[in-house]
């Protein structure tokens, strides 16, 4: 893989203001609540290194909704979270007025739909930045040990796949509630990655 | 008597949706549907006077994406009393609902954005 520090730095850049764009939606959600928000990761590693480093900051039951997208390159969108804060979300999605019953009922829509929320935001301003369009699939929930979750179906066959791995984490002091937004793209974009990347770059050097 | 219809993948999102409406305005009549071809379905079963309808739809869903579906109701609703509310904010999609003539809200959704919103289309109902 070839990323240049130029290409690290633009793309933390764009993931910043992509889950600056989460953040607010988000915040949003929660009535105005500020969202304070790490500075962006990247990491390349294999699923399993990544799962072990999810394990020491969710524990063993991760929640989290997942959303596939595709555009010049494709990859996965995720929000992760720890099981014990998925309630918060759901009360914060639903609000006060809800009965307590049909939130409860309603707690696994009412979670895939924070997360698509927040992950489009942050996808779609992602792909306004460096001028393409992304197309994402519909959101499910996965809860489980880290390792079930980021290999999803296919087990693991995945464990030893590397991928980029961008990451912010976010809380919201109020709620006591935090979690992390993430996005792994496969090896194999990240070559398509670095054309969007340089098209971006030259394009703001012609201006 | 008006009637709206809520077109979205997400349960929770058509729930709350049906719950903040039901509390603005009371006389209408919901009406749901998860996906492009159950609207179109239940739609055609209806058989709505052009005029009586309002209608919300998301845009990523399963098979048909919101803004196709918006165009295939232009038979039984006018552009301008419809809106894509989807949290798919990228221009592209804006810019997709302003072609079709077509409302556009940002979710997160709320009552007041709601409200604004059915303030821009119900001047143009048959009824006002």
């Amino acid at each position: 893989m070839n990323l240049s520090d130029i290409h690290v730095d633009l793309l933390k850049e764009t993931f910043n203001v992509g889950v600056g764009q989460a953040a607010t939606a988000l915040s949003e959600i929660a009535g105005g609540e500020e969202i304070v928000l790490s500075v962006p990761q990247i990491h390349l590693l294999t699923i399993s290194e990544l799962s072990e480093q999810v394990r020491t900051v969710s524990g063993e039951k991760l929640c989290s909704v997942v959303e596939e997208f595709q555009g010049p390159f494709q990859g996965r969108a995720m929000m992760l979270y720890s099981e014990r804060e998925s309630l918060e979300l759901v009360k914060l999605m639903l609000g006060e007025t809800f009965p307590v019953e049909q939130m409860s009922e309603m707690e696994g829509e009412a979670l895939c739909e924070v997360g698509n929320i927040v992950l489009n935001a942050c996808l779609s301003a992602m792909a306004d930045m460096l001028g393409f369009e992304i197309a994402t699939e519909i959101p499910s929930l996965m809860i489980g040990h880290p390792n079930e979750v980021l290999m999803g179906d296919e087990g693991e066959a995945m464990k030893d796949k590397r991928v980029l791995y961008l990451k912010m984490d976010f809380s919201m002091q109020r709620f006591q509630l935090q979690g992390h937004i993430g996005f792994f793209l496969d090896f194999e974009s990240i070559t398509q990655l670095v054309a969007c990347l340089d098209e971006y770059l030259n394009s703001m050097l012609e201006m | 008597m008006t009637s709206i219809l809520l077109v979205d993948d997400s349960k929770a999102a058509r729930m709350m949706l049906q719950h903040w409406l039901k509390a603005l305005r009371p006389d209408f009549r919901i009406v749901e549907a998860a996906d492009g071809d159950s609207a179109l379905a239940l739609m055609e079963k209806e058989s709505p006077d052009r005029g009586d309808w309002l209608a919300l739809i998301d845009y990523n869903m399963e098979g048909m994406h919101g803004t196709e579906l918006a165009e295939r109701l232009f038979s039984y609703i006018p552009p301008n009393c419809m809106a894509l509310c989807t949290a798919n904010i990228q221009k592209a999609v804006q810019e997709r609902a302003e072609k079709l003539g077509i409302h556009y809200l940002k979710k997160p959704l709320n009552p007041k954005k709601i409200a604004g919103l059915l303030a821009q289309m119900e001047p143009h109902l048959a009824s006002s």
